[in-house]
């Protein structure tokens, strides 16, 4: 394989977006475990919608989460958000959540269900809590020129990591919103005033193995993993002598799959993470618009073990080396063809 | 060959001679042996029980032992190979227990290369046939069982520490003023300080047996129909407790996602700070096997993919003695039996379940007031 500087920045920047994209899936299985995996929190919700997609008058909002309560006219809308120092990343990201203030309607068990009012999360980052404050707060919604106006404040949340467990933190900034609990049994809104809330991740970890997606555009490292590591395997078993085995694949189909069993993942997800696999040399297009990937254990001739860095750094390097160049020559000398390569060589020896 | 075989191995050579195919009756183990193993000829019995998880295991050992000068014979339900090794010839018999348990029973001690070749085999014959460790429960019920038939003395253990995995080995002499402790009395005293390997055993004049933590036995002396009722018995029975374990894991669409196989540790291992970086190293060593790290620190979620089947399995530590194991798609018996061994073997285990239904936690559990 090439060589590639651990210390390349591309490397850092695909690494650090698949552990962003990773926290989002805790940090929305967290939530979905506060609401319906603990004792009094699930008596009061009608449904919990981990991935939602709400259309109203042609406009599409998919949320991270939305809460919809047995009694209570008010619903949920939960944002995980992360943003940058360009001030168009806050705008856009209150332009986000001013759609998600103006719903009429969320997800039901069955149908999308009427409500009076929305309360939204937001939630962020330690390191952006302060700052989604001041900069959606003050800057944007105290201010009079700013168009992001909804009626009601959103409530900021950051989350940490401390001794163990996952901690959630309203922002006591007078300015914060404040979520609107049901009149009946307990609230997230009265345990945010009492103190923080703290999650071991043993708690989540269920949902998290069972649902390993957010709703958001799924990393391309990140379900190329999945892809290698389960949803391939799962479909057509081992490998036991390690020679790479072809596997078709058909984007909107194996987004089909993947939705029945692990959650929300569209078609285009699906061909970015194939369009990374071919950059790592290890699939490439048919003529029919699919994809053939040569899986094997990438594992074995190399020092590093970890799928996700082997993939990362495949990528980065699209190395001549591997199952595909593999599973080429073996279908060649089947075929009785030489292949390039020994025929370059062949004319090399004239 | 059959006098060779006859003087080294009297019980596979009276098995060899007796067989006359898969409809014949199948004998008793006790039988045989005392059929074979006399005062005059002694020998060893040794058992290794594993899950099976295919049809024909003696098929899938034939395959695992390429190259190699094999004959087959079938006697009843029991397989038998007649291994023509350089060291002596011996027979292996592949006898079944109850449904996906088998005993692969030799008079080849555990120590002896020829023994370690049928290992090797057992691991090449996976996810078909899988090995797997013994919980502390196990080992404990053992113990218990064979009392009802003297006092259960230790003459020799040994034991991985639980501090850095380093040997411990201990014996006991049996004197006039004083006994060797119990069974009971030695898993107590190194509850904590070390897993077991072995233990070598004896019950008064009755019985000696080796015990392994790989769910193996050997017979040395006594009453072999003891040994037969009590100390396999018990091996089929962890075996097929764990075999109830480890199967229908697979998930489902549209089914409720079941529990996670636990493996709990005799300490809080996973407090030392290096010991997620061992943990993940420990699991590169998993035979054809591949893992994918999606979250590291502070907590760990891997998955590690098995080659042999493609079993995959969303593996956690989140906890400090714990390694919580959430099947994926596709999970066989072979593969989480194997995994879950690897891992058993390699740290201090004490036990492999299912995690048992979380207490329902409520504002005061999950609320730090400020």
């Amino acid at each position: 394989m090439p060589r590639l500087d651990p210390k390349d920045p591309r490397l850092d920047e695909l690494i650090k977006e698949y552990r962003r994209y990773d926290q989002s899936v805790d940090i929305v299985s967290i939530f979905e475990w506060l609401y319906t995996k603990t004792k009094s929190l699930p008596e009061t919700v009608k449904h919990f919608e981990r991935f939602p997609r709400i259309t109203v008058d042609n406009v599409t909002c998919t949320p991270d989460f939305t809460v919809l309560f047995h009694n209570h006219p008010v619903a949920i809308v939960g944002e995980i958000a992360q943003f940058a120092t360009k001030e168009q990343s806050v705008d856009s990201l209150c332009a986000q959540l001013l759609k998600y203030d103006g719903l009429t309607e969320i997800p039901g068990q069955n149908d999308n269900e009427k409500i009076e009012s929305i309360d939204t999360i937001l939630i962020v980052p330690i390191r952006l809590g302060s700052n989604a404050v001041h900069r959606v707060l003050r800057e944007r919604l105290e201010s009079p020129e700013h168009i992001y106006k909804p009626q009601r404040r959103p409530c900021i949340v950051q989350h940490s990591f401390d001794e163990g467990k996952y901690v959630l933190q309203r922002l006591g900034d007078p300015e914060n919103g404040i979520l609107r609990d049901p009149t009946h049994g307990e609230g997230i809104g009265k345990w945010f005033k009492r103190g923080n809330v703290n999650v071991d991740p043993m708690k989540f970890s269920s949902i998290k193995a069972s649902r390993v997606f957010v709703n958001d555009t799924v990393n391309p490292l990140y379900l190329a993993t999945h892809l290698w590591t389960r949803t391939i395997p799962s479909k057509v078993g081992g490998s036991p002598k390690n020679k790479p085995i072809p596997v078709g694949i058909n984007p909107s189909q194996i987004a089909n799959e993947i939705r029945e069993q692990y959650g929300s993942v569209r078609s285009s997800d699906v061909k970015r993470a194939l369009d990374l696999l071919e950059k790592a040399n290890l699939a490439e297009k048919t003529d029919l618009g699919e994809w053939r990937i040569a899986w094997s254990n990438l594992g074995t001739r190399s020092k590093e073990k970890d799928v996700v860095q082997i993939l990362a750094k495949r990528s980065l390097t699209s190395p001549d080396s591997g199952p595909l160049a593999q599973l080429k020559k073996i279908e060649r000398n089947a075929s009785g063809d030489k292949g390039p390569i020994q025929r370059e060589l062949t004319i090399f020896k004239k | 060959m059959s006098d060779l075989l006859r003087s080294n191995d009297p019980l596979g050579s009276y098995l060899w001679n007796a067989a006359h195919g898969a409809s014949g009756m199948t004998p008793s183990l006790s039988e045989a042996v005392e059929a074979s193993v006399t005062t005059e000829n002694p020998c060893q019995i040794t058992a290794w029980t594993v899950i099976v998880d295919d049809p024909d295991p003696l098929e899938k050992i034939i395959e695992a032992s390429t190259g190699l000068d094999l004959e087959v014979k079938r006697i009843g339900l029991i397989g038998l190979v007649l291994v023509n090794a350089h060291q002596g010839a011996f027979v292996l018999g592949i006898w079944p227990s109850r449904k996906g348990v088998a005993h692969l029973v030799s008079t080849v001690p555990v120590t002896d290369i020829r023994w370690q070749r049928v290992e090797r085999w057992v691991r090449k014959a996976a996810p078909a046939l899988s090995a797997f460790q013994l919980d502390d429960d196990d080992l404990e019920g053992i113990g218990t069982a064979l009392s009802d038939h003297g006092r259960v003395e230790v003459a020799r253990l040994s034991a991985r520490t639980t501090v850095d995995r380093s040997s411990y080995t201990r014996g006991w002499r049996a004197s006039e003023n004083q006994q060797r402790p119990t069974l009971a009395e030695v898993l107590e005293e190194v509850e904590g300080i070390a897993t077991v390997k072995t233990l070598t055993i004896h019950v008064e004049d009755v019985l000696s047996v080796h015990l392994r933590k790989l769910a193996g036995a050997t017979f040395y002396s006594g009453q072999f129909k003891i040994f037969e009722e009590v100390v396999l018995e018990q091996l089929a029975q962890a075996a097929a407790t764990r075999r109830k374990l480890l199967e229908n894991r697979e998930r489902k669409i549209d089914e409720p996602v079941r529990l996670p196989i636990i493996i709990k540790m005799a300490e809080p291992l996973f407090r030392e700070a290096d010991a997620i970086t061992a943990f993940i190293e420990m699991l590169t060593s998993f035979p054809n096997s591949g893992l994918a790290v999606f979250h590291r620190n502070p907590y760990l979620h891997l998955v590690v993919t098995d080659y042999m089947d493609g079993s995959n399995f969303d593996t956690f530590v989140v906890s400090d003695d714990e390694v919580a194991i959430h099947p994926g798609y596709r999970s066989s018996i072979g593969s989480l039996s194997r995994f879950t061994e690897h891992i058993s073997s390699n740290l201090p285990a004490r036990g492999t379940l299912e995690m048992p239904e979380p207490a329902l936690l409520d504002r005061d559990d999950l609320v730090a007031v400020d």
